[in-house]
Protein backbone atom coordinates (compact mmCIF):
# COMPACT_ATOMS: atom_id res chain seq x y z
CA UNK A 1 0.00 0.00 0.00
CA UNK A 2 1.09 3.44 -1.01
CA UNK A 3 -0.43 6.51 0.29
CA UNK A 4 1.69 9.90 -0.55
CA UNK A 5 -0.36 12.55 0.95
CA UNK A 6 2.99 15.13 -0.51
CA UNK A 7 6.53 14.61 -1.22
CA UNK A 8 9.26 16.22 -2.36
CA UNK A 9 12.65 17.03 -2.13
CA UNK A 10 12.74 19.77 0.39
CA UNK A 11 10.33 21.70 3.10
CA UNK A 12 8.12 23.47 0.80
CA UNK A 13 8.38 21.74 -2.10
CA UNK A 14 6.19 19.87 -3.04
CA UNK A 15 6.34 17.14 -6.11
CA UNK A 16 4.05 14.85 -5.31
CA UNK A 17 -0.02 15.67 -4.14
CA UNK A 18 -2.19 12.51 -3.41
CA UNK A 19 -1.09 9.63 -5.07
CA UNK A 20 -2.16 6.35 -3.81
CA UNK A 21 -2.17 2.82 -5.05
CA UNK A 22 -1.27 -0.75 -4.11
CA UNK A 23 0.61 -3.34 -5.84
CA UNK A 24 -0.78 -6.88 -4.89
CA UNK A 25 1.65 -10.36 -4.18
CA UNK A 26 1.61 -12.14 -8.02
CA UNK A 27 1.44 -8.46 -9.79
CA UNK A 28 3.34 -6.75 -12.22
CA UNK A 29 2.11 -2.97 -11.47
CA UNK A 30 3.44 -0.58 -14.37
CA UNK A 31 4.57 3.03 -13.21
CA UNK A 32 4.54 5.49 -16.25
CA UNK A 33 4.11 8.83 -16.97
CA UNK A 34 5.86 11.64 -19.17
CA UNK A 35 9.38 13.30 -18.24
CA UNK A 36 9.58 14.80 -15.11
CA UNK A 37 5.83 13.78 -13.89
CA UNK A 38 7.27 12.48 -10.45
CA UNK A 39 7.84 8.74 -11.16
CA UNK A 40 11.33 8.71 -9.52
CA UNK A 41 9.90 11.04 -6.57
CA UNK A 42 7.29 8.42 -5.99
CA UNK A 43 9.84 5.82 -6.01
CA UNK A 44 11.85 7.27 -3.94
CA UNK A 45 8.93 7.85 -1.41
CA UNK A 46 8.48 4.45 -1.45
CA UNK A 47 12.11 3.82 -0.37
CA UNK A 48 11.73 6.42 2.76
CA UNK A 49 14.75 8.76 1.49
CA UNK A 50 12.71 11.71 0.72
CA UNK A 51 13.07 14.19 3.52
CA UNK A 52 9.78 16.22 2.85
CA UNK A 53 6.91 13.51 3.14
CA UNK A 54 4.28 12.80 4.17
CA UNK A 55 1.62 10.09 4.00
CA UNK A 56 2.10 6.16 4.92
CA UNK A 57 3.90 3.72 2.62
CA UNK A 58 3.93 -0.36 4.33
CA UNK A 59 6.42 -2.16 1.85
CA UNK A 60 8.57 -4.54 4.49
CA UNK A 61 10.85 -6.38 2.27
CA UNK A 62 11.56 -5.07 -1.03
CA UNK A 63 14.65 -5.35 -3.96
CA UNK A 64 15.13 -1.64 -5.50
CA UNK A 65 16.62 -1.82 -9.01
CA UNK A 66 18.25 1.84 -9.49
CA UNK A 67 17.99 3.59 -12.81
CA UNK A 68 21.80 4.11 -12.53
CA UNK A 69 23.46 1.13 -11.33
CA UNK A 70 25.78 1.84 -8.36
CA UNK A 71 28.69 -0.10 -7.30
CA UNK A 72 31.19 -0.64 -4.44
CA UNK A 73 34.69 1.37 -5.78
CA UNK A 74 36.89 -1.18 -5.40
CA UNK A 75 35.28 -4.21 -5.16
CA UNK A 76 34.47 -7.09 -7.97
CA UNK A 77 31.46 -8.55 -9.31
CA UNK A 78 31.99 -11.76 -6.79
CA UNK A 79 32.96 -9.69 -3.80
CA UNK A 80 29.48 -7.47 -4.61
CA UNK A 81 27.48 -11.02 -4.34
CA UNK A 82 29.77 -12.21 -1.31
CA UNK A 83 28.60 -8.77 0.78
CA UNK A 84 24.84 -9.26 -0.03
CA UNK A 85 25.24 -12.46 1.33
CA UNK A 86 26.88 -11.14 4.54
CA UNK A 87 24.69 -8.31 4.97
CA UNK A 88 21.66 -10.58 4.21
CA UNK A 89 22.57 -13.19 6.37
CA UNK A 90 21.69 -15.76 4.32
CA UNK A 91 22.76 -19.31 3.38
CA UNK A 92 26.05 -19.27 1.84
CA UNK A 93 25.58 -22.85 0.02
CA UNK A 94 22.04 -21.80 -1.22
CA UNK A 95 23.19 -18.21 -1.97
CA UNK A 96 25.87 -19.03 -4.12
CA UNK A 97 24.35 -21.59 -5.92
CA UNK A 98 21.75 -19.39 -7.10
CA UNK A 99 24.27 -16.73 -7.93
CA UNK A 100 25.65 -19.07 -9.90
CA UNK A 101 22.59 -20.07 -11.79
CA UNK A 102 21.87 -16.08 -12.48
CA UNK A 103 25.32 -15.46 -13.56
CA UNK A 104 24.75 -18.30 -15.81
CA UNK A 105 21.51 -16.77 -17.17
CA UNK A 106 22.63 -13.44 -17.65
CA UNK A 107 26.06 -14.71 -19.12
CA UNK A 108 28.43 -12.44 -16.66
CA UNK A 109 29.97 -16.12 -15.54
CA UNK A 110 33.12 -15.00 -17.07
CA UNK A 111 33.54 -11.71 -15.57
CA UNK A 112 32.99 -12.31 -12.14
CA UNK A 113 36.35 -11.58 -10.75
CA UNK A 114 36.07 -8.03 -12.42
CA UNK A 115 35.42 -4.73 -11.69
CA UNK A 116 31.42 -3.87 -12.27
CA UNK A 117 32.80 0.00 -12.80
CA UNK A 118 34.32 -0.79 -16.01
CA UNK A 119 31.34 -2.97 -16.96
CA UNK A 120 28.92 -1.32 -20.22
CA UNK A 121 26.05 -0.02 -18.63
CA UNK A 122 23.96 -3.05 -20.23
CA UNK A 123 26.40 -5.38 -18.41
CA UNK A 124 26.00 -3.27 -15.11
CA UNK A 125 22.33 -3.62 -15.36
CA UNK A 126 22.38 -6.97 -15.25
CA UNK A 127 24.20 -6.87 -11.85
CA UNK A 128 22.07 -4.90 -10.45
CA UNK A 129 19.24 -7.16 -11.23
CA UNK A 130 20.99 -10.57 -10.58
CA UNK A 131 22.00 -8.93 -6.96
CA UNK A 132 17.88 -7.45 -6.69
CA UNK A 133 16.74 -11.57 -7.57
CA UNK A 134 19.47 -12.47 -5.05
CA UNK A 135 17.53 -10.79 -2.38
CA UNK A 136 14.22 -12.49 -2.75
CA UNK A 137 11.56 -10.01 -1.83
CA UNK A 138 7.98 -9.87 -1.85
CA UNK A 139 8.13 -6.55 -3.61
CA UNK A 140 10.29 -5.63 -6.64
CA UNK A 141 10.73 -1.93 -7.14
CA UNK A 142 12.31 -1.55 -10.65
CA UNK A 143 13.61 1.55 -12.68
CA UNK A 144 13.80 1.87 -15.94
CA UNK A 145 15.22 -1.73 -16.11
CA UNK A 146 15.20 -1.63 -20.17
CA UNK A 147 17.72 0.86 -20.48
CA UNK A 148 20.91 -0.47 -22.16
CA UNK A 149 19.85 -3.86 -22.14
CA UNK A 150 19.90 -5.89 -25.41
CA UNK A 151 16.74 -7.63 -26.51
CA UNK A 152 18.02 -11.25 -25.50
CA UNK A 153 18.63 -9.90 -22.03
CA UNK A 154 15.29 -7.85 -21.67
CA UNK A 155 13.55 -11.41 -22.43
CA UNK A 156 15.64 -13.16 -19.60
CA UNK A 157 14.50 -10.15 -17.60
CA UNK A 158 10.78 -10.46 -18.12
CA UNK A 159 11.23 -14.43 -17.99
CA UNK A 160 12.28 -13.76 -14.40
CA UNK A 161 9.99 -11.16 -13.50
CA UNK A 162 6.87 -13.69 -15.05
CA UNK A 163 8.87 -16.55 -12.20
CA UNK A 164 8.49 -14.28 -9.47
CA UNK A 165 5.19 -13.21 -10.06
CA UNK A 166 3.98 -16.92 -9.83
CA UNK A 167 6.24 -17.13 -6.68
CA UNK A 168 3.70 -14.27 -5.32
CA UNK A 169 6.13 -11.36 -5.38
CA UNK A 170 4.66 -8.17 -6.70
CA UNK A 171 6.68 -5.87 -8.66
CA UNK A 172 6.62 -2.15 -9.36
CA UNK A 173 8.13 -1.23 -12.91
CA UNK A 174 8.49 2.40 -13.82
CA UNK A 175 9.10 2.80 -17.40
CA UNK A 176 8.73 4.45 -20.23
CA UNK A 177 8.95 1.57 -22.82
CA UNK A 178 5.33 1.43 -23.22
CA UNK A 179 4.55 -1.13 -25.95
CA UNK A 180 6.62 -3.94 -23.59
CA UNK A 181 4.38 -2.51 -20.30
CA UNK A 182 1.52 -2.97 -22.43
CA UNK A 183 2.06 -6.53 -22.86
CA UNK A 184 3.26 -7.57 -19.54
CA UNK A 185 1.84 -5.73 -16.55
CA UNK A 186 -1.48 -6.08 -15.17
CA UNK A 187 -2.20 -2.90 -14.01
CA UNK A 188 -0.91 0.81 -14.51
CA UNK A 189 -0.45 3.91 -12.28
CA UNK A 190 -0.16 6.59 -14.55
CA UNK A 191 1.09 10.27 -12.99
CA UNK A 192 1.33 13.84 -14.98
CA UNK A 193 2.74 16.61 -13.08
CA UNK A 194 2.65 15.07 -10.06
CA UNK A 195 -1.08 13.81 -9.68
CA UNK A 196 -2.32 10.37 -9.88
CA UNK A 197 -4.22 10.39 -13.53
CA UNK A 198 -5.86 6.70 -13.08
CA UNK A 199 -4.49 3.65 -12.21
CA UNK A 200 -6.36 0.48 -13.67
CA UNK A 201 -5.81 -2.25 -15.92
CA UNK A 202 -5.75 -1.06 -19.47
CA UNK A 203 -9.12 -1.42 -20.59
CA UNK A 204 -9.53 1.02 -17.72
CA UNK A 205 -7.57 3.58 -19.07
CA UNK A 206 -8.55 3.15 -22.51
CA UNK A 207 -12.48 4.21 -20.73
CA UNK A 208 -10.87 7.14 -19.56
CA UNK A 209 -9.39 8.20 -22.86
CA UNK A 210 -12.24 7.56 -24.45
CA UNK A 211 -9.98 5.07 -27.15
CA UNK A 212 -11.86 1.70 -26.63
CA UNK A 213 -9.23 -0.14 -28.80
CA UNK A 214 -6.25 2.34 -28.22
CA UNK A 215 -2.81 1.10 -27.48
CA UNK A 216 -1.00 2.18 -24.48
CA UNK A 217 1.00 4.61 -26.57
CA UNK A 218 -2.03 6.25 -27.88
CA UNK A 219 -3.57 6.50 -24.42
CA UNK A 220 -0.74 7.86 -22.79
CA UNK A 221 -0.50 10.72 -25.61
CA UNK A 222 -4.56 11.02 -24.75
CA UNK A 223 -4.51 11.32 -21.43
CA UNK A 224 -0.87 13.80 -20.93
CA UNK A 225 -1.71 15.98 -23.92
CA UNK A 226 -2.67 19.12 -22.23
CA UNK A 227 0.46 19.05 -21.05
CA UNK A 228 2.69 19.56 -24.27
CA UNK B 1 26.97 -8.57 9.85
CA UNK B 2 26.81 -7.08 12.59
CA UNK B 3 27.82 -2.87 12.51
CA UNK B 4 31.46 -3.27 14.32
CA UNK B 5 32.21 -6.16 12.10
CA UNK B 6 31.00 -3.73 8.94
CA UNK B 7 33.29 -1.06 10.52
CA UNK B 8 36.30 -2.62 10.72
CA UNK B 9 36.32 -3.64 7.17
CA UNK B 10 35.71 -0.39 6.29
CA UNK B 11 38.83 0.84 8.22
CA UNK B 12 41.12 -1.84 6.90
CA UNK B 13 40.04 -0.79 3.09
CA UNK B 14 40.69 2.80 3.65
CA UNK B 15 44.22 2.86 5.94
CA UNK B 16 44.88 0.06 2.83
CA UNK B 17 43.74 3.28 0.17
CA UNK B 18 45.17 5.29 2.11
CA UNK B 19 48.74 3.55 2.50
CA UNK B 20 48.93 3.46 -1.48
CA UNK B 21 50.33 6.43 -2.13
CA UNK B 22 52.61 7.11 1.05
CA UNK B 23 54.32 3.42 -0.51
CA UNK B 24 54.68 4.95 -3.39
CA UNK B 25 56.77 7.38 -2.45
CA UNK B 26 58.56 5.68 0.43
CA UNK B 27 60.40 3.10 -1.52
CA UNK B 28 63.18 1.83 0.50
CA UNK B 29 65.88 3.93 -0.56
CA UNK B 30 64.01 7.25 0.57
CA UNK B 31 63.26 4.65 4.01
CA UNK B 32 67.08 3.83 3.91
CA UNK B 33 68.60 7.64 3.49
CA UNK B 34 65.79 9.77 4.62
CA UNK B 35 63.71 8.05 7.23
CA UNK B 36 65.45 5.73 9.21
CA UNK B 37 68.35 8.76 9.33
CA UNK B 38 66.08 11.18 10.73
CA UNK B 39 64.32 8.86 13.04
CA UNK B 40 67.78 8.12 14.91
CA UNK B 41 68.76 11.78 14.86
CA UNK B 42 65.39 13.08 16.11
CA UNK B 43 65.51 12.36 19.50
CA UNK B 44 68.95 13.68 19.96
CA UNK B 45 67.49 17.39 18.35
CA UNK B 46 64.50 17.15 20.61
CA UNK B 47 66.67 16.54 24.17
CA UNK B 48 68.97 19.51 22.81
CA UNK B 49 66.43 21.89 21.91
CA UNK B 50 65.28 21.08 25.11
CA UNK B 51 68.73 21.83 26.52
CA UNK B 52 69.30 24.73 24.90
CA UNK B 53 66.25 26.30 24.46
CA UNK B 54 67.99 29.90 23.31
CA UNK B 55 68.98 28.31 20.54
CA UNK B 56 65.89 27.05 18.90
CA UNK B 57 63.50 29.80 19.90
CA UNK B 58 64.26 33.52 20.68
CA UNK B 59 62.94 35.26 23.30
CA UNK B 60 61.33 38.03 21.21
CA UNK B 61 58.92 36.03 19.40
CA UNK B 62 55.87 35.87 21.65
CA UNK B 63 54.38 32.73 23.23
CA UNK B 64 50.66 33.79 21.66
CA UNK B 65 52.20 32.87 18.17
CA UNK B 66 53.36 29.04 19.44
CA UNK B 67 49.51 29.27 20.98
CA UNK B 68 48.42 29.72 17.72
CA UNK B 69 50.41 27.57 15.90
CA UNK B 70 49.39 24.47 18.21
CA UNK B 71 45.69 25.51 18.26
CA UNK B 72 45.95 25.73 14.30
CA UNK B 73 46.96 21.75 14.60
CA UNK B 74 45.13 21.09 17.46
CA UNK B 75 41.83 22.33 15.13
CA UNK B 76 42.09 20.21 12.19
CA UNK B 77 40.23 16.84 11.87
CA UNK B 78 37.00 15.70 10.63
CA UNK B 79 34.79 13.28 11.51
CA UNK B 80 34.13 10.15 8.90
CA UNK B 81 31.06 8.39 8.71
CA UNK B 82 32.72 5.57 6.79
CA UNK B 83 29.53 5.49 4.96
CA UNK B 84 30.04 4.78 0.79
CA UNK B 85 27.61 5.84 -1.79
CA UNK B 86 26.73 2.56 -2.56
CA UNK B 87 24.94 1.86 0.64
CA UNK B 88 22.09 3.78 -0.61
CA UNK B 89 20.99 0.44 -2.48
CA UNK B 90 23.00 -2.46 -0.45
CA UNK B 91 22.15 -1.03 3.10
CA UNK B 92 19.24 0.53 2.04
CA UNK B 93 16.69 -1.71 4.26
CA UNK B 94 19.88 -2.24 7.32
CA UNK B 95 18.58 1.08 8.84
CA UNK B 96 20.05 -0.46 12.70
CA UNK B 97 23.51 -1.54 10.45
CA UNK B 98 23.82 2.05 8.73
CA UNK B 99 23.34 3.46 12.12
CA UNK B 100 25.90 1.30 13.81
CA UNK B 101 28.29 2.02 11.34
CA UNK B 102 27.68 5.47 11.55
CA UNK B 103 28.20 5.84 15.43
CA UNK B 104 31.38 3.84 15.44
CA UNK B 105 32.80 5.91 12.74
CA UNK B 106 31.72 9.30 14.81
CA UNK B 107 33.85 7.38 18.22
CA UNK B 108 36.64 6.35 16.34
CA UNK B 109 36.65 10.04 14.74
CA UNK B 110 36.50 11.39 17.72
CA UNK B 111 39.40 9.23 19.36
CA UNK B 112 42.02 9.46 16.97
CA UNK B 113 41.61 13.24 17.15
CA UNK B 114 42.14 13.18 20.87
CA UNK B 115 45.59 11.06 20.28
CA UNK B 116 46.52 13.33 17.88
CA UNK B 117 46.37 16.59 20.08
CA UNK B 118 47.51 14.64 23.04
CA UNK B 119 51.17 13.91 21.29
CA UNK B 120 50.98 17.50 19.76
CA UNK B 121 50.36 18.51 23.33
CA UNK B 122 53.23 16.47 24.79
CA UNK B 123 55.79 16.97 21.89
CA UNK B 124 56.69 20.65 23.19
CA UNK B 125 56.23 19.82 27.22
CA UNK B 126 59.35 19.99 28.87
CA UNK B 127 60.04 16.38 31.05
Amino acid sequence: MVNIEQAGYSEGSEVLKDIHFSINPGELVGLIGPNGAGKSTTVKSILGILTNFTGTVDVSDYSYVPERPIFYDRATLWEHIDFLQTILEADEEEFRERAGELLEIFQLTEVIHHYPDSFSKGMQQKVMLILAFLRKPDLYIIDEPFMGLDPKATRILLNLLEEEKKKGAGILMSTHVLDTAEKRCDRFVLISEGRLVIQGSLSDIQDKAGLLDGSLFDCFDKLTEHES
Amino acid sequence: MTGFQLFKRRLVQDVQEQMKPVRAILDWSVLLYIVVPFMIVFPFFYIDAWENVHLYWGREVPFIFLAGLLLLVAGRGNIRTYVWEADLIYLLQKKRLLWELKQYGFLFSLLSAVLRNLIIFLLPYPF
